[in-house]
């Protein structure tokens, strides 16, 4: 029992990774209706360039994480005005190929410019155990999950008191009212992309430093950042973030308690028996399907 | 009179016309020929071209007809292999083991189709997702079958015939693939194939007018699964030996793209997208970021110049010919 | 085959021994109602196979066949019932049906009703019920019929056709048995039909046009007839038909030219040069060349057979006068129309187009068919073809009939023979100035362009002409949709200040082609389309002067009214 604290730190942390992927996933698929299943790969791709900022040109933290995440930005809004914006009489099948497509370009690309060895990334705070509770717990583990929380935060002010982010919520509640009432709903897609993207950034780096940096890293992060945002509801952010903890959580447990191979099937069952309860999730709302 | 129509028959007519006859007579005499002319690795990419592309008609069945999204179809396509493969090492006869990996993976379809009806777009999508790494775990762990490190497969052996060489077992793989493709046309002029795309274009509509939604929807399912698990079972043998790390969810990502690329909704739409999709990726073979990155960028730009895929290009094309000069 | 009717999408096929035995069926059940020799029947129906099996029975049995138009009003349908005191009615459907209900109890004559789609109405007599207790009876006791067939005298008359008439109420031309049979004959000798001819029936039976093409001359000939679903699935029929023979009022062939120009404008830039290519090297004078054979080939050939023409061997224009410009499209595209000429009153056929064709003329004069030019230039036409004379009607008929001559009420010329139409003599217009103006000429040209549908010429004893105008709805719905124009009904369309200036350079363009005094100075479009219904158009669409002169009357006065300001 002396290790439950450890467990349930690790398991925050890891959520807080989920629960960032699955925000930035429930963010885009609110406003566009698009799986962005390009998401890890961009995350990756900033990942890389903060290595090179770091190793190479030796600077900051600090410095880094200001240039990643613009970025980062860039990218979100480069991608929605060359790829998405032009493509926009897709059908959502379409779309999710597209993503598809990028993401696989991505990866390319990434492997191509930065190889596909497997590359360490220095932790902003050396990863050394910590004293709580009576246990030990990593402290690496505590910043993660902390840093996550405080990000979410910011999000969620954000959304709540900017007028942006007022857009952005009126763009995702009803696309077509929004542009009848004047509401610039191109502009709401670009912040949501550039939104995303740096919430694929933050997740990327979060994680990175929990294992090694090659372009497949965001893989498993995403196809769990998935599994939350579909648990806490595709439609809400809450649930989203309720998703990637719960996901976080039941993985740790189940894996420390139980069996250890097969956490992620468990996760993946759990996850399939909610769905069944509540078909469109823990927090999300079913839409009215008009005739 | 060539609108001219007396019975229903001149409609639903599989080959609709001379040309149609012979420009299948050519395929097929083009796919018997071929291994005479070309070198093994093309004779043993084409027989992986057929089995992918019986993936790609199972996955159109699914997602183009009834518009339910998969991602986990490497999962059936690993279900079907390991059944074969495992029930061939313990000394089971060839078809015996075929017919085990379609029941079983019928059965995994149903197992799927039956939640997946309470599932809608992203929902259904990422449930399959999950199916699929699941599966790619339990195979990882499962001593009986090898765990991580694998399983051999050996070519089948049928009257006292034994297929090792990739010849022969192109021209197994052929016949079995052709029998199955031209059994998913039937399906698609079936009074089934027809309800299938009703559910897909307008289910409560389709309901209404009788269609039984929640069996349309699971026969989809496990027709798919049942045909993939049978292409999983030409798969073990075709390489040799099998490991859980190959059926992952970049597989079923291709699969997917094979569809929509080729055309959706369309079975010559999935076989065409097969062909290319395996084509590219074996004119890119040893360069793997190269060819993730050549083939995004393909996806990328296909689909944004032609929503319909490669074949409802083609299917814009002749149609713009036929209806020369208006 | 006899006929060919399309039902659940598939093409059904009827015999001629089937349609023999429906008619002798329903002859026989005719007889036991009571029809006596003589009576008139009335049909208002759609064209359908229903429609020929009742009109021959009806003859069969003795009696007139009186074919009403569909799309009459229950106060017309009342007219002709009362009119031609007609002893029964048969009808289509609950459509019908509720014309009938409105006026039931003022058709006194009428005895009793069959319908052919009963539809659960209950006070009618069932078609299939009446045709199975008739054939029943006909096999036991045939001669009842066989006897009343024997009876008849080529001199009895056996349809009542209702002219259009343009003035008044309509008058009921009896044509008899005699004139029938001559007609037969007559477009047997123009026209060397083979066995196999396939036929669209589509125009409306109670024309005596489409009366000889799908009634008369099939049983005469064996031409196999096939019906079209509606008017709207009139192109699609003719693409699975494809014709052999195709008759046409002129409206029909501007409708093709039109569609095919519509469709151009939007079409692929390939397609779209390859077409005007064709057009030019085929068109004026006699395609020759080897740019005209390959334009032949590929285009216009292929062309034909898309609008369901390409088996045409005899295309006919008539009913009304068909604009030089689209026969020439339709010569260079390879439709050689040939235009002819007819009345009611003269079984439809006064002369036709044979192979030698004279364009601008309505051609020789038919088998037996003597014609004149009277000193004020009326065309007189005598032969076995003209009618007995006008039902109920004495001092019409009178009018009509003089001195074994017939008058037709048009104007024209003949040279060598061939007959050329100026106008119809009621209609000529004499302005203040004194000038004779033919409006027809000038409502034709107006007709020819692709944005206006009708046009009326005013311009009696008034200082200059003016021109009342009803838009193609399509053309310049889609010609404001391309610009951009918001607009919802016809009448916002037509009051719409951009389509007013786009028919404005219409006209002046057309204009320009005419003698000064022909010239329009001021036009109006009418807020609204022309229906049979309303009285402004004849049932076969033929605009009623005197009807719309007199609703529109404030209209026409303003466009006077501008000038003297």
């Amino acid at each position: 029992m002396d290790i439950l604290p450890q467990v349930l730190i690790s398991g925050a942390s890891v959520g807080s990774i989920y629960a960032l992927v699955a925000l930035g996933l429930v963010l885009l698929y609110r406003t566009t209706h698009i799986l962005n299943f390009a998401h890890g790969d961009i995350g990756v791709f900033a990942t890389f360039l903060a290595f090179v900022m770091l190793q190479s040109l030796g600077l900051s933290y600090g410095l880094t994480l200001v240039l990643t995440l613009s970025a980062a930005l860039i990218i979100g809004m480069v991608i929605y005005t060359l790829l998405v914006k032009p493509a926009k009489n897709q059908s959502h099948l379409g779309l999710l190929i597209l993503t598809l497509g990028l993401g696989l370009a991505l990866w390319g690309m990434n492997a191509l410019v930065f190889g596909t060895d497997n590359k360490a990334v220095p932790p902003i705070i050396p990863d050394r155990p910590l004293r709580l509770a009576g246990a030990a717990v990593s402290q690496l583990s505590l910043f993660t999950a902390l840093f996550g929380v405080v990000l979410m935060t910011v999000l969620w002010a954000l959304l709540r008191f900017t007028k942006l982010g007022l857009v952005m919520r009126a763009v995702a509640q009803n696309q077509e009212v929004a542009k009848a009432l004047g509401i610039p709903v191109r502009q709401a897609m670009l912040a949501t992309w550039a939104v995303a993207s740096v919430l694929a950034a933050v997740a990327a780096l979060l994680f990175a430093p929990l294992t090694l940096l090659q372009p497949a890293m965001m893989l498993d992060p995403l196809s769990k950042g998935f599994v939350a945002a579909v648990l806490g509801g595709m439609n809400s952010l809450p649930g989203a973030v309720l998703g990637g903890y719960v996901l976080g959580m039941t993985e740790m447990l189940v894996g420390t308690y139980l069996l250890l191979e097969f956490k992620a099937s468990f996760a993946f069952l759990v996850v399939l028996l909610v769905l069944l309860l509540r078909p469109h999730g823990l927090l999300g709302r079913a839409k009215v399907k008009r005739v | 009179m060539s609108l001219f129509r007396q019975r229903y028959e001149e409609d639903l007519r599989l080959i609709g016309s001379p040309q149609a006859w012979v420009a299948l007579a050519l395929l097929a005499l083009a796919l018997v020929l071929a291994p005479l002319a070309l070198p093994g690795f093309l004779v043993y990419n084409l027989t992986l071209f057929f089995i992918y592309s019986l993936v790609a008609v199972s996955l159109a069945i699914l997602v183009g007809f009834t518009g339910q999204v998969s991602l986990g179809h490497a999962g059936f396509l690993a279900a079907g292999a390991y059944t074969a493969g495992y029930l061939s090492s313990i000394g089971w006869p060839f078809f015996a083991g075929l017919a085990a990996a379609l029941v079983v993976c019928g059965l995994l379809g149903l197992l799927i189709g039956i939640p997946a009806l309470r599932l809608e777009g992203p929902y259904l999508a990422i449930a399959t997702l999950g199916f699929g790494l699941a599966i790619q775990q339990i195979l990882n762990n499962w001593a009986l079958v090898g765990a991580s490190m694998g399983l051999l497969i050996d070519r089948p052996t049928l009257f006292g015939h034994t297929f090792w060489d990739d010849t022969s077992y192109y021209y197994l793989v052929l016949g079995l693939a052709a029998l199955a493709i031209w059994m998913s046309f039937n399906l698609e002029r079936s009074h089934l194939g027809r309800a299938m795309k009703a559910v897909r274009d307008a289910d409560l509509a389709a309901q209404m007018s009788g269609v039984n939604l929640a069996y349309t929807k699971t026969l989809a399912f496990v027709l798919s699964a049942a045909l993939t698990g049978v292409a999983g079972a030409l798969f073990g043998p075709l390489i040799g030996y099998i490991t859980p790390a190959s059926f992952n969810l970049l597989l079923s990502v291709k699969f997917l793209l094979m569809v929509v690329i080729g055309g959706l909704g369309f079975i010559p739409g999935a076989i065409i997208g097969a062909a290319f999709i395996t084509g590219l990726e074996l004119w890119l073979a040893g360069l793997l970021a190269w060819s993730q990155f050549v083939l995004g960028l393909v996806v990328i730009a296909l689909i944004m110049l032609e929503p319909l895929g490669i074949y409802g290009r083609w299917l814009k094309v002749r149609h713009w010919w036929k209806m020369w000069p208006l | 085959m006899a006929h060919r009717v399309k039902r659940l999408g598939l093409w059904r096929s009827i015999t001629w021994a089937d349609y023999a035995a429906q008619v002798a069926a329903l002859g026989r059940e005719l007889l036991e109602l009571g029809l006596e020799r003589g009576e008139r029947v009335a049909l208002l129906s759609e064209n359908r196979p229903e429609w020929l099996v009742a009109d021959l029975a009806i003859q069969s049995a003795g009696g007139v066949t009186v074919g009403v138009y569909t799309t009459s009003s229950a106060e017309q349908l009342l007219y002709h019932l009362e009119h031609s005191a007609a002893a029964g009615l048969i009808l289509e459907d609950a459509e019908q049906y509720e014309k009938w209900l409105e006026i039931r109890s003022q058709a006194k004559s009428v005895r009793w009703v069959i319908a052919v789609e009963p539809e659960g109405f209950s006070d009618l007599l069932d078609w299939q019920a009446l045709l199975e207790q008739g054939r029943q009876r006909y096999a036991r006791q045939p001669d009842p019929l066989q006897a009343r067939l024997a009876a008849i005298a080529p001199d009895d008359v056996a349809l009542l056709m209702y002219t259009s008439g343009t003035t008044g109420n309509p008058k009921g031309a009896m044509l008899t048995h005699a004139n029938l049979l001559w007609a037969a004959e007559a477009l047997g000798e123009v026209f060397t039909f083979d066995h196999h001819e396939e036929l669209l029936s589509y125009l409306p039976l109670s024309h005596i046009v489409e009366r000889l093409i799908s009634v008369v001359a099939p049983v005469r000939y064996g031409h196999t007839i096939s019906f079209t679903e509606n008017l709207d699935t009139v192109m699609q029929n003719m693409q699975e038909i494809r014709p052999t023979i195709f008759f046409a009022v002129p409206r029909i062939w501007e409708k093709i030219y039109s569609m095919v120009e519509l469709h151009m404008q939007d079409a692929h830039l390939i397609k779209r040069y390859a077409y005007r290519w064709s057009l030019r090297v085929c068109g004026g004078e006699r395609r020759a060349g080897l740019a005209a054979l390959a334009a032949q080939a590929f285009v216009l050939r292929l062309l034909k057979v898309r609008l369901g023409l390409d088996r045409v061997r005899l295309a006919i224009s008539g009913a009304a006068p068909i604009s030089p410009d689209i026969l020439a499209y339709f010569r260079t595209i390879g439709v050689d129309i040939r235009e002819g000429y007819g009345l009611t009153e003269t079984s439809g056929l006064v002369s036709i187009n044979r192979q030698e064709v004279r364009l601008g003329t309505v051609g020789q004069a038919f088998r037996d068919v003597e014609i004149k030019i009277a000193e004020d230039g009326e065309i007189l036409v005598r032969g076995p073809g003209i009618f007995k004379g006008y039902f109920k009607d004495e001092v019409a008929t009178a009018e009509a009939l003089k001195n074994g001559w017939f008058h037709t009420g048009d104007i024209g010329e003949l040279s060598d023979g061939y007959l050329t139409i100026t106008d119809r003599k009621k209609d000529i217009i004499i302005t203040a100035g004194g000038k004779n103006i033919t409006p027809q000429k000038i409502e034709n040209s107006l007709k020819s362009s692709v944005f206006i549908n009708d046009a009326v010429v005013i311009g009696d004893r008034r200082p200059y002409l003016v021109a009342l105008l009803v838009l193609d709805e399509e053309t310049v719905g889609k010609w404001a949709t391309d610009r951009q124009l918001p607009y919802t009904t016809y009448r916002d369309l037509s009051q719409h200040p951009a389509v007013v200036k786009l028919i404005e350079s219409e006209v002046a363009r057309i204009n320009k082609r005419l003698a000064r005094v022909e010239a329009i100075k001021r036009f109006a479009i009418l807020p609204k389309r022309l229906y049979h219904e309303e009285g402004e158009v004849t049932a076969t669409l033929k605009v009623k002067r005197a009807s719309i002169a007199q609703k529109y009357a404030a209209l026409i006065e303003s466009l006077y009214e501008e000038a003297r300001n």
